[in-house]
């Protein structure tokens, strides 16, 4: 199998991606691979593992599997101090037998029945080992497997399945009138447990006079704040205002066995089109 | 048989140099006959050189106690590999009383060197030639020591009755094994939420109680805070954490984010994104009601920030609102007294971080075996790597995180960090796993073979 790679997909924890060597391309035309990077997210990150997959594999990645014979104690393997992980230089068959320093990445000793050991080093270009065995990882992901020689590499996270979450759960009780007259309108019964959030109040026309209203929760009037209009339980809409006003609420709670009414207690003179919107929040 | 004067002696495992009276030279010997001193000495093979024997030792299980030298055994091989188990496999005679000796660790020497441990995992029995006197050998084989971390798997955090719970182990930059120290804390920028509900525009301030913010009488208990001041709203991300403690109870946690952000306790998810992106978040409050075991717990959001368009001038952005409610629940109501936590100038964050950092290596490592050995399991086993350096000193990269599964082989943690950040090897001798920094690795040796000399043959593959 060809180790060269010159055109890598990508997937990261964001999506996938594509790079790419043109020069490589050119010259040996697209060999494509793909390639898991499935724990990195940030741009940085994915940007120098991928360079340095294609800065490897744009060229191809050479291993060399050599039978060594040690000639001095320095040149034996373990007795000379050095073993797997060290380098050594070796001759390049494909470079007319110049020698290059390549990374041990095994060794396999026999037994001969002469008691003769053999001594067989797998190479791989020092290079080529920043990313270690990239062709032996590409030939697994050509397997199957995800992300090299991780059988569990995952995208990311799973969320706790016990953990419900999402946006809070909010209602709307809405409450009009487009001729006012001095009444409490019909009950909205809450379907479950909230907290009176947020009042939004329009009236169509404005009065030339006050008009006033009451929030009541099982009949009783609660308490609010209305912007740049004071707090009570009558809240008053003075005279011209007819645009949209909101109302911090005191956190009044309801649940389902409760009403909410609105009263309309004063009318003002040619006011009409009242419209009052209540948001209600889960708890 | 030579007999040299010397007057030092330098060297180690089978090759010894000694300056003779003729000068340096290096003589090798399988056993020193006698304790080396300044003088005469015999028992010497001659400077030529004598290439090294095998020689396999049986040791106990936790690779400490000798037991003996398998003499008569043959057939002799194995496998050291750089991150990787590697393989080791020997035949004796079955009538061989060292047999029985053989039962549980290998050593391999080369020369007097130890070259490798291996594990006996099978042994199998077979019949050479029957009505022959010897007519039974058995082969020992099995995998490099390295194979017994196999033996334990990934625990979830904080153990198997902790709460929340995922099948996934993630080490990351919002798992508890990252610390924060170091991290700059979070600057406030609208002290409590307003206490003013959204209004239509004109818009006297954006930061109101999100849509849905149910805690009563509590606009104090969470700020909105950004990673800096003066806020510099760029498309990106910022990274915030902080800590609270529970009791075995069901918590509610507030958040919401411009523009968005999703949430983890304890390196588990337990919120994905609350918008899509390029979508605000910020009108609306979101909850996640996870079950939390008692105890101390990791808070880590990560806010998306993005465009706001339109902008909104005049206004100092900030960009993540948080708080955390315990004791309540349906029907009963959330305030000031049961928070747990709310965002303030006490949060950690990274400001657009352009790498995400992540626990180190040997961070990770470090907390698996611990976890594993408080278990039981990976009796006597160290690491010659800390949190901070690796086995050859060389400061961790901290910008890798990992998740593996729950119940994943700590094996399969060594082959798939290996993938991204480590190489790894066990020492012959002990128990003790060197980890070494990805890439860094490069120990010249200054060996040079040369073809028709040195070398028997070479294959190298096509790699084009």
């Amino acid at each position: 199998m060809s180790s060269l790679r010159n055109a890598i997909l990508t997937r990261f924890d964001g999506g996938y991606r594509t790079d790419t060597v043109a020069a490589s391309i050119s010259t040996h035309g697209r060999r494509e691979a793909f390639l898991s990077l499935a724990t990195l997210r940030s741009s940085p990150n994915v940007n120098q593992t991928v360079q340095q997959y294609l800065s490897e594999l744009g060229s191809g990645v050479t291993t060399v599997t050599a039978d060594v014979v040690p000639t001095t104690l320095a040149t034996t393997p373990y007795v000379g101090q050095w073993g797997p992980g060290a380098s050594v230089t070796v001759p390049r068959p494909s470079n007319s037998g110049t020698g290059e320093v390549m990374q041990v990445r095994a060794m396999t000793v026999s037994e001969d029945d002469n008691g003769v050991l053999s001594f067989t080093p797998e190479l791989v270009r020092e290079a080529a080992t920043r990313r270690s065995l990239v062709d032996t990882n590409l030939k697994r992901l050509g397997a199957g497997t995800l992300s090299g020689r991780s059988a569990s590499a995952t995208l990311a996270t799973d969320i706790d399945p016990d953990a419900r979450s999402g946006r809070t759960g909010t209602t709307e009780a809405t409450f009009t009138k487009d001729v006012l007259e001095e009444a409490e309108s019909p009950s909205y019964a809450p379907t479950d447990y909230y907290v009176i959030q947020s009042i939004f109040v329009t009236l169509k026309t404005s009065g030339s006079t006050n008009t006033t209203w009451q929030v009541k929760v099982n009949g009783v009037a609660k308490s609010f704040t209305m912007i740049g209009y004071g707090s009570g339980t009558t809240l008053t809409m003075g005279a011209g205002a007819g645009a949209t006003f909101g109302i911090a609420t005191g956190y009044h709670l309801v649940q389902p066995t409760d009403t909410i009414s609105v009263e309309i207690t004063g009318v003002g003179t040619n006011a009409a089109g009242f419209l009052c919107r209540m948001t209600l929040a889960e708890w | 048989m030579t007999t040299e004067t010397f007057s030092t002696l330098t060297g180690s495992g089978g090759g010894v140099q000694f300056t003779t009276t003729t000068g340096a030279v290096t003589y090798n010997f399988d056993t020193l006959a006698t304790t080396a001193q300044a003088g005469s000495f015999q028992g010497l093979t001659s400077t030529s050189f004598t290439p090294p024997t095998m020689t396999v030792e049986a040791w106990d299980a936790a690779n400490t106690t000798f037991l003996g030298t398998l003499d008569e055994s043959f057939g002799r091989r194995f496998q050291d590999e750089f991150s990787g188990t590697g393989s080791a496999s020997l035949s004796m005679l079955a009538t061989d009383t060292d047999v029985s000796l053989a039962t549980r660790t290998l050593r391999w020497r080369i020369g007097g060197t130890y070259a490798f441990a291996s594990k006996v995992e099978q042994r199998r029995w077979q019949t050479v030639a029957s009505g022959e006197e010897s007519d039974q050998t058995v082969t020992l084989s099995g995998r490099g020591i390295i194979a017994e971390w196999d033996d334990a798997v990934v625990f979830p955090y904080n153990g198997i009755d902790a709460r929340p719970i995922s099948d996934q182990r993630g080490f990351a930059w919002w798992s508890p094994e990252l610390s924060t120290i170091g991290w700059p804390t979070a600057t406030v920028i609208h002290s409590g939420v307003s206490t003013l509900s959204r209004l239509d525009p004109p818009v006297p301030d954006p930061w109101f109680t999100p849509i849905g913010y149910a805690p009563i009488n509590d606009n104090a208990g969470a700020d909105w805070i950004f990673s800096a001041f003066p806020p510099l709203v760029a498309i990106g991300s910022n990274l915030f954490r902080a800590t609270f403690s529970s009791a075995a109870e069901r918590v509610s946690i507030y958040y919401t984010a411009s523009s968005r952000c999703r949430v983890w306790v304890d390196g588990i998810a337990i919120a994905d994104w609350t918008t899509q992106p390029n979508e605000e978040s910020f009108v609306t409050a979101f909850r996640a009601t996870p079950y939390l075991s008692s105890g101390t717990h990791y808070l880590a959001i990560e806010v998306d920030v993005q465009a706001w368009t339109p902008t909104l001038p005049g206004f100092t952005r900030g960009i993540l609102s948080a708080a955390v409610y315990g004791g309540g629940g349906r029907g009963t109501p959330y305030s000031s007294a049961n928070r747990l936590l709310g965002t303030s100038s006490a949060w950690r964050c990274l400001f657009y971080p352009t790498v995400f950092p992540a626990p180190t290596p040997g961070k990770i490592l470090s907390t698996l075996l611990s976890e594993a050995q408080a278990r039981g399991a990976l009796t006597g086993w160290s690491l010659s790597c800390t949190d901070f350096v690796d086995s050859a000193g060389q400061p961790w990269s901290d910008d890798t995180a990992q998740v593996f599964r729950v119940g994943d082989s700590l094996l399969d943690v060594l082959n798939q960090m290996s993938d991204s950040s480590i190489e790894y090897r066990a020492r012959p001798v002990g128990k003790v796993l060197d980890v070494y920094r990805k890439s860094t690795v490069t120990v010249a040796t200054g060996v040079s073979y040369t073809a028709g000399a040195s070398l028997l043959s070479l294959e190298e593959d096509q790699p084009l």
